[in-house]
């Protein structure tokens, strides 16, 4: 989703606000997630009102969600419906509506980055990203869901990022087709940045598989620690 | 090569001596520039020196016989979640000793019950002393002494400590039993 979209969805909100209400906050982000966010602030006289600016703004999620020209999964948007509304006095402005959009690709990645931060990967213990992974590919109907994890495993400008979620689909059971996990050890094997090669390698051997052991076999890894590493593994992957 | 270690733990010590293994993820280790060549990467430290209560936790390796190291592997390995490749590396307790570090003897959380008393904390540690430690992890792996053992051959090894008895597969964790059980 680009931040056209995103400022699109943001005007059709703001027409259902009613016109004595200001824009207070704006966010436009674009750290590798794209999201805007805006609020207004206003006064209401009557909880009718608000249950009635309520109700609009429900309909606009729906339609955006699930109406005919509600597009893929990756573009789909979370919007913010404010839960409470609160009825001002007369000129008292007290009542806020936020909003953001959020493209759900770049939620899930930024999920995975805050939960790396808190928590690096370790062998051996089951890390938070797994799950998050495992029902972003459960969630989507969208091919497109394995193109983008993809992107941001082989993201050499965050490598440790890209390495951990690597790693993480490693402990999948076998995640999209077999030549999509060939292409993606491959593809990581070529990498320059070792942390992702590693990454590759420990992706293979939890995937196994001779066709995974003939793309290991074909690499010609310059670092020694990590040449004797596949070597091993190939090894275990030929037994 | 010593039965039982693969190609990829290479030993290349000589000298009678203690050592003291940890847990290690040598590709942080690696710089990642060519300018910053000897220098120790900062995700080196905070990544793989973590330490709780200002302490890091070590497992004695005697003289680091592959007996030595896979008794350190296998004392991780039946302490975690999932069965996966251990990466160890084993710093010499003297190098520890004229740092000043301090270290104490502190019972490991593993279920191998002949190796809890195997573990050792090195503990009041500071800016200072963790630079040390790091410093010293460089030179285990210029040393050669580091080791990687895949997956497969953790769970060689925790298959055999449970049939030696040194183990009870219900001290594992579930998915570890699972993993150790499946043919």
């Amino acid at each position: 989703m680009n931040v056209e979209s995103a400022e699109n969805i943001i005007q059709s909100a703001h027409d259902l606000i009613p016109a004595n209400f200001v824009p207070i906050a704006r966010s436009n982000e674009s750290k590798g997630v794209e999201f805007v966010s805006i609020s207004w602030m206003g006064s209401l006289s009557a909880s009718s009102e608000a249950a009635s600016l309520q109700g609009r703004l429900v309909n606009l999620w729906r339609d955006l969600h699930l109406g005919p020209t509600a597009t893929s999964w990756s573009d789909t948007l979370d919007v913010a419906i404010p839960s409470s509304f609160y009825v001002s006095g007369f000129g008292h402005r007290d009542t806020q509506v936020s909003l953001s959009t959020v493209n759900g690709q770049a939620q899930v990645l930024s999920h995975l980055r805050d939960v790396f931060e808190v928590e690096p990967l370790e062998d051996g213990i089951e890390h938070p990203a797994e799950e998050i992974i495992r029902q972003a590919l459960l969630d989507s109907v969208d091919s497109r869901v394995l193109k983008w994890l993809q992107e941001i495993a082989l993201d050499t400008a965050q490598p440790n990022l890209s390495a951990s979620v690597l790693r993480c689909l490693g402990r999948l059971v076998r995640p999209g087709t077999k030549s999509w996990r060939i292409g993606l050890i491959r593809s990581a094997l070529g990498k320059g940045d070792v942390e992702i090669r590693d990454a590759a390698v420990q992706t293979a051997e939890s995937w196994g598989g001779e066709a995974v052991r003939r793309v290991l076999a074909a690499h010609d890894e310059q670092l020694p620690w990590l040449r004797d590493y596949i070597r091993d593994v190939v090894e275990d992957l030929e037994k | 090569m010593a039965s039982g270690l693969h190609s990829g733990c290479r030993r290349g010590f000589g000298e009678v001596g203690m050592f003291l293994a940890r847990t290690v993820t040598r590709a942080k280790w690696i710089p990642k520039s060519e300018e910053a060549t000897g220098e120790i990467p900062a995700d080196a430290v905070t990544g793989d020196l973590r330490t709780r209560d200002n302490a890091l936790s070590f497992w004695q390796c005697g003289t680091g016989t592959t007996r030595d190291l896979e008794n350190a592997v296998l004392a991780v390995a039946a302490g975690r979640e999932r069965v996966d490749k251990v990466e160890i590396v084993w710093v010499d307790d003297q190098e520890l000793r004229a740092d000043a570090q301090a270290m104490v003897h502190t019972d490991g959380r593993t279920p191998v019950t002949d190796l809890v008393g195997l573990h050792v904390d090195v503990y009041h540690l500071n800016y200072v002393r963790l630079g040390q430690v790091a410093s010293r992890v460089v030179t285990a792996f210029d040393e050669g002494r580091y080791c990687r053992m895949t997956r497969a051959r953790v769970r060689e090894l925790l298959v055999l400590a449970v049939k030696e008895g040194r183990l009870k597969a219900d001290d594992l964790h579930w998915k570890v039993r699972d993993q150790i059980q499946q043919g």
